[in-house]
């Protein structure tokens, strides 16, 4: 398909725009934002999940957060390609910082998974699973809307108002759930739990696309076709339980979404398809053929971490791969004792602290303060284990 | 809207959180959580003006509110998704806020206080009680009818 797509660019003669954009053409930025969306959104989900104790396997958990990475590396390729179309504000900063808190999350599971034998550590790393889960989700939530409030002003006041950042949150919570379906779906398998609450929540997004009428008359019909009327073929058995069906429906989703990004950026419900060119084509393309590249380059080199069934939720499985017993859960604790909290608190402590101060020198409250400190309580928060390993071996070390 | 109609939101809150503590199951709970947006949604659109910028994000604050209501009928880890539920409508209000902010409007920043602290307290609480579950859910439509 790129390289039809790009063959078509010649003879349609977009390739111009393709190799020389002077930052007229804002089909760049549609893609950009669309990758940034997806950046958020393997992570976003997987958070959601820790948080709200659904019992999913390591894989894809890890999935998700990988693709949150690969698209970050695609959302920069496009930066570098077209730094006409695509300008950058403080707002990168803060995506940067939860590019940099997801990896710590990735990387805390990829060690975890492959420490599966050296107990004391991987106990010490399910303690900072989800306290960084509880990190994460937050800013991620302050980050998007940030990024949603500060595009509203700065590229087209349409979109002013408190309804538009609820909308990308709800959006790249969509697409996270998409997302994960198709990085299943690669993996040969499927997860009915997550394809159910795709369905439902694209009953959801109708709604606000329905409110987005009500209260701007404005209407994307054809992001909502595809995004959320096609998706109600999840209803039927035959498409929800065949590959191509799902494959085919977390297309229509992601494509939709793209349409949505289009729509925001061009005010123009169907100017995808008016000013539809090869070199459009090309573009998409090879956004998707460069994370499709990424992605499954790194999936293949960490494929042993990956090709491992351990169930994420430690606290509720009783497998006996190092993971906490179940006992725990069920006790009650008084306020401010949970063990997450208590690995919590210090961090988040210090975290506020340091958001106050970047807050008071830099007077930027609303963009940067609060990354910031998430910033400081991750960092803080993933040195706990190895401080914890460091004083047992010490305190072992003096005992002999 | 109207003081009338603001009552009539709270209410509505509290009938559909009532509602939702009937519902058993994760599909009948989302389908009624569906039904409460729309029904929000629509009581906007029909009751309230929407070209005032504040009423951009009223049916979502009421689902937030209805949320906060529905956490006091959970039997496990009800202290963590209160809290969850309260920082649902905290950040609901905050984005609100600074998005009236930045269109030069006057924005409620007593009510987005009285829920952070709402919030706050509700970490500090021990095993709740049903005369703090009730009080807490007078806190609540205290801050949406008077800030």
């Amino acid at each position: 398909m790129l390289l039809l797509s790009v063959g078509g660019s010649f003879w349609d003669g977009s390739i111009e725009l393709l190799l020389h954009n002077g930052g007229n053409w804002k089909f760049p930025k549609t893609l950009f934002i669309f990758w940034i969306g997806m950046s958020q959104a393997g992570v976003l989900l997987s958070a959601f999940l820790l948080i709200m104790k659904v019992k999913i396997h390591r894989r894809t958990s890890l999935l998700l957060e990988l693709s949150s990475l690969c698209s970050l590396g695609v959302a920069l390729f496009f930066v570098l390609l077209y730094p006409n179309s695509i300008q950058l504000n403080n707002g990168v900063f803060s995506i940067a910082i939860v590019g940099f808190i997801s990896l710590l999350f990735f990387v805390t599971h990829l060690v975890a998974a492959d420490s599966a034998e050296d107990i004391a550590l991987c106990k010490e790393l399910a303690k900072i699973r989800r306290p960084l889960a509880w990190i994460i989700l937050p800013t991620i939530f302050w980050v998007v809307s940030a990024f949603a409030l500060d595009f509203a002003r700065l590229e087209n006041a349409l979109w002013l108002g408190a309804f538009f950042p609820l909308d990308v949150v709800a959006c790249v919570f969509y697409m996270g759930l998409a997302n994960s379906i198709a990085l299943l779906s690669f993996e040969n398998y499927n997860n009915r739990l997550i394809g159910r609450f795709l369905m439902l929540c694209s009953w959801f997004m109708s709604l606000l696309f329905l409110w987005i009428i009500l209260l701007k008359g404005e209407r994307s019909l054809a992001s909502f076709v595809f995004a959320c009327a096609i998706p109600q073929l999840l209803l039927f058995e035959v498409v929800r339980e065949s590959l191509w069906g799902r494959l085919l429906v977390v297309a229509s989703i992601l494509f939709g979404v793209l349409l949505k990004c289009d729509f925001v950026v061009n005010h123009n419900d169907f100017h995808f398809f008016t000013n539809a060119s090869f070199g459009s084509a090309s573009l998409m393309f090879a956004g998707g053929a460069l994370f499709a590249v990424i992605f499954f380059g790194v999936r293949f080199l960490l494929s042993r971490f990956f090709e491992n069934d351990e169930i994420l939720m430690g606290e509720e499985s009783d497998s006996p791969d190092g993971e906490l017993p179940d006992v725990e859960e069920k006790k009650y604790y008084s306020p401010f004792s949970a063990p997450e909290f208590k690995v919590v608190r210090l961090p988040v402590l210090c975290g506020i602290l340091a958001a106050v101060v970047y807050g008071y020198f830099t007077s930027d409250w609303i963009v940067l303060s609060g990354p910031f400190g998430a910033y400081v309580s991750s960092l803080l928060v993933c040195l706990q284990p190895f401080v914890h390993l460091g004083f047992s071996k010490k305190r072992k070390e003096n005992r002999q | 809207m109207s003081m009338f109609a603001n009552a009539v939101a709270c209410l509505l809150c509290l009938v559909f959180a009532a509602l939702l503590w009937k519902m058993k199951g994760m599909f009948r709970v989302t389908l009624m959580m569906f039904l409460v947006v729309m029904t929000s949604c629509l009581f906007c659109a029909f009751v309230g003006n929407l070209a005032i910028s504040s009423m951009e994000n009223y049916p979502f604050r009421m689902v937030a509110l209805t949320f906060c209501v529905f956490t006091t009928g959970l039997r496990e880890n009800r202290r963590r998704f209160m809290v969850l539920a309260q920082t649902f409508w905290l950040w609901l209000e905050l984005v609100g806020n600074v998005s009236l902010y930045q269109m030069g409007e006057d924005a409620p920043w007593i009510r987005l206080a009285a829920i952070a602290e709402i919030a706050l307290g509700c970490c500090f609480m021990a095993r709740i009680s049903r005369e703090i579950e009730f009080g807490l859910m007078v806190l609540w439509m205290a801050v949406w009818m008077f800030f």
